[in-house]
């Protein structure tokens, strides 16, 4: 009998024993599953990276992004603004309208001049243009260099000075609120808060006095200022030539008409 | 079994989670990757020697990878590719563990062949 009840109790252990070294076996072999779907996923992410790296931005490619979105930001409020404005304006005039058809046919007619004025409408009319294009790099390499916003700005003057009307860069419209600045190392010249680059062709339209505007041009020196002696410039006298109006928005947030006495 | 299982399973969460680490720690990866290996095959050596203990694998896996880690680390500081030595290294050790295994297997094999004939 006792001899039965040891060899149960044998029995017994042995199958405790065997229990113990399961676990372990299943122990050991979740940390191998826990070891290879570090492995695996390692692999997985390495091997996907390489496939397709995320684009990645130049501290300086996102800094003129930035600047970009907040420039178009303020376009769009600006925009936002006037539309307000002009939706109120255009209910006046309907008022107007309505008390007298002769107040406003000449209305019309002072805001369709005043339009013009202001280069918020396509023009045209005789005038020159003129194609800035950098001349060949290789002939002067040590001195060579691009133009800045001051040579073009002078440029502009030259014109206006000569009577021009109506004057665009690059189809960019040279309006009362514009203003020229070199930006980014002069990679590009801002105009309206668009880009004009100085490593390639630049055309100036004006409207005016074809005869006035080529000569002032044409003037021995006028044309030497700076970088322009680096430039093929060709002045073309034309008797209709188009320039686009104005597409930005005016800012009159500081400025009222002042009352008069 | 249990290998292939976390290893598909480990690939799946690579291939399709969204974890982003950072691209400069690219190398470590890579190194990271480079010692796990050298650790699988080893353990993979032992158990072809019988001589395979869990927790030597899973310390090794761990061990070596921090260690290349920091050892990569160390040498960006100090201006020297120290992820050389570990790439040298833990390359030459995977081809060592992959001749052993090879010649434990042939062994294998032609006492196998033996067998049949006797």
């Amino acid at each position: 009998m006792a001899l039965v009840l040891r060899n149960h109790k044998v029995r017994m252990d042995k199958k405790v024993r065997r229990d113990d070294m399961k676990k372990q076996r299943i122990k050991n072999q979740g940390l191998i599953a826990v070891v290879f779907v570090i492995l695996g996923f390692l692999v997985a992410y390495q091997y996907r990276q390489i496939e397709a790296p995320p684009k990645t931005f130049t501290l300086q490619e996102l800094q003129e992004v930035q600047s970009e979105l907040e420039a178009l930001r303020e376009e769009k409020d600006r925009l936002l603004a006037q539309n307000q404005g002009l939706a109120e304006q255009v209910k006046d005039y309907e008022s107007a309208a309505a008390s007298s058809s002769e107040m406003h046919r000449l209305l019309k007619k002072e805001l369709d001049y005043s339009r013009i004025l202001l280069g918020l409408v396509d023009v045209k009319g005789p005038g020159v243009v003129l194609t800035l294009k950098p001349s060949d790099l290789q002939l002067q390499p040590q001195t060579y260099q691009y133009l800045t916003e001051l040579e073009l700005i002078y440029i502009i003057n030259e014109l206006k000075f000569a009577g021009a009307e109506a004057v665009s860069v690059n189809d960019k419209r040279i309006s009362i609120q514009t203003a020229l600045k070199s930006s980014s190392g002069n990679s590009f010249i801002l105009i309206n808060d668009e880009k004009v680059s100085p490593v390639e062709e630049i055309t100036i339209k004006a409207i005016g006095d074809p005869e006035k505007l080529g000569a002032a041009m044409a003037f021995q020196g006028a044309l030497s200022y700076y970088a322009l002696e680096q430039y093929d410039i060709r002045i073309q006298q034309v008797q209709e030539l188009t320039i686009g109006k104005y597409d930005k928005a005016f800012q009159s947030d500081h400025m009222i008409e002042e009352a008069k006495p | 079994m249990i290998v292939l299982f976390g290893l598909v399973l480990g690939v799946l969460l690579g291939l399709f989670l969204d974890v982003r680490i950072p691209d400069a720690y690219s190398l470590y990866v890579a190194v990271a990757i480079l010692a796990a290996f050298d650790s699988v095959l080893g353990a993979w050596k032992a158990h072809l020697q019988k001589t395979y203990d869990s927790w030597v694998f899973i310390t090794g896996f761990f061990g070596n990878t921090i260690i290349a880690s920091l050892l990569t680390f160390l040498g960006e500081k100090l201006g020297i590719p120290m992820y050389l030595a570990a790439v040298i290294f833990f390359g030459g050790r995977l081809f060592q563990n992959f001749a052993t295994i090879r010649r434990s297997l042939l062994a294998h094999k032609i006492k196998g062949e033996h067998h049949e004939e006797v």
